[in-house]
């Protein structure tokens, strides 16, 4: 008899804390539910590529009024001859800046040269970003990645 | 057991003096990283030419390359460097990726920037941050603390901003950019200074203080070095100035000449009122252009007397003949 009642109140204090465990779950499961509900994620990705090209380019990336935040990562990578990158912000100004280059009578000959930019804003200004992409006789490419939570 | 615990304390009087007898080599640049398993454990070193090209990656450009050992420790050996500061930059890379990449931003940015000499003895410690050249701490190392707290401020100013509404974002970047200018105004260290300037908004500062640029390449002009050669030649002191000198200087000649023109003419003018009364009446006739009979029977005087009172005045106004006293205003 006391053994039962040992018993029965091992189980109700299992069951209890069960319980309680999938309540605390399931309130962290609604808050992220309601999270995804009041924000807008968007996500782009642009690739260019280039062989033996000297012609600039320029990526506009347009930052909707109300975006709460926004990421760019660029990744570019050159085979042969050089490239320039210039990251501009809504008010033209110079965010960001680098330069790649690979010569083919290099040490490495497998090697590639790699070049990447990351830049994460929160609440930016509205307007138009722009990407510069300034080869010079260049085989490679490049990739523009852009995330906004709005 | 007694050779064997010999060798231990050899082992180990080995490992803790290392450092102490390393530290002192001039030439050594040396260091410890934290680093995560997805880091390749070569480190590299590249030379910097000019300040344009600190974020620049070419194979070429890189100088020297060693192992960073299992405890994160790497030696480089800098006595082959000039004795004059230069700029130079460490990298690692991420496995799988090219030797010869550069990460701009973000966790996994992989570079760090420093000055160097072949004498150089430098010692760096990585502290545990989101990327491996975050906390970085130079020991010893007063230049380069000074030009790696130019980096820390940029760094610690751009993450305020980036999380920051756009009105305080603004005043987060002028504040910055006034501090960059200030220490790159009151610094004696000459890469210090190109470098605050080079990490600052160079165009505001060129629009809103035009004598910056060239009040600070004045001051360190006697400073051959080809980092301040760069700067010159990317921001060159604007032609306006140089093509009002050019148009001010006729101007001024032709004042000088007019003032001295007209002082002259003013010399004559008192020279004239200075004659006598017949000389002045002989002047008079002289400007129409009288003879000497003319002049004599108008006055009612001698030719002699005439040609006397014309030589006076001729001197007196400092004139060779007759003709420059008809033709004189």
């Amino acid at each position: 008899m006391h053994m039962n009642n040992k018993l029965i109140t091992y189980i109700l204090m299992v069951i209890a804390i069960t319980l309680i465990t999938f309540s605390v779950n399931a309130q962290v499961k609604v808050s992220s539910g309601s999270n995804s509900d009041s924000e807008s994620n968007f996500e782009l990705t642009r690739s260019i590529s280039f062989e033996n090209d000297s012609k600039s380019r320029e990526i506009s990336i347009d930052i909707q009024p109300g975006t709460k935040r926004f990421d760019v990562n660029i990744k570019s990578r050159v085979l042969q001859g050089g490239l320039t990158l210039e990251i501009y912000d809504e008010n033209n100004k110079k965010r960001g800046f680098f330069k790649i280059r690979r010569q083919i009578d290099s040490e490495f000959d497998s090697e590639v040269t790699t070049g990447n930019f990351n830049k994460s804003i929160t609440d930016p200004s509205p307007g138009e970003w722009k990407v510069m992409i300034i080869p010079a006789k260049a085989t490679g490419e490049v990739f523009i990645k852009t995330y906004s939570i709005l | 057991m007694k050779s064997l615990l010999f060798k231990l304390l050899t082992g180990v009087a080995i490992f803790i003096f290392h450092g102490r007898i390393s530290a002192s080599e001039p030439g050594t640049l040396r260091g410890r990283l934290l680093l995560d398993s997805s880091w390749d454990q070569t480190i590299y070193i590249s030379h910097i030419p000019t300040f344009d090209d600190l974020y620049t990656m070419s194979s070429d450009m890189i100088i020297s390359r060693t192992t960073i050992d299992s405890l994160g420790y790497f030696e480089f050996d800098i006595s082959f460097f000039p004795d004059d500061i230069n700029l130079y930059r460490i990298h690692i890379s991420k496995k799988g990726d090219s030797a010869h990449s550069i990460i701009i931003g973000g966790k996994d940015e992989n570079h760090l920037f420093l000055l160097a000499t072949g004498n150089s003895n430098i010692e760096i410690e990585a502290g545990k941050g989101n990327s491996p050249f975050r906390l970085v701490r130079f020991a010893n190392d007063s230049l380069n603390r000074s030009f790696h707290h130019i980096t820390t401020t940029v760094k610690t100013a751009d993450s305020i901003a980036s999380v920051s509404e756009t009105a305080k974002r603004q005043f987060v970047e002028r504040k910055l950019n006034e501090e960059l200018l200030l220490l790159a105004d009151s610094t004696d260290n000459l890469m210090v200074a190109l470098y605050a300037i080079y990490k600052s908004d160079t165009d505001a500062t060129l629009r809103k203080n035009p004598a910056f640029l060239p009040d600070f390449l004045q001051r360190w002009n006697n400073n051959p070095n080809p980092y301040l050669t760069a700067l010159a030649r990317a921001h060159p002191i604007p032609q306006q100035n140089n093509k009002y000198w050019l148009m001010a200087f006729p101007i001024a000649l032709a004042i000088l000449l007019g003032f001295g023109l007209g002082r002259l003419k003013i010399s004559k003018k008192d020279a004239v009122k200075n004659l006598s009364v017949q000389e002045k009446r002989i002047f008079e006739q002289l400007k129409k252009g009288a003879s000497n009979q003319e002049i004599s029977e108008e006055f009612n005087i001698g030719v002699s007397t005439v040609k006397s009172h014309v030589s006076s005045i001729l001197s007196k106004l400092n004139l060779k003949s007759r003709k420059d006293i008809i033709h004189l205003n």
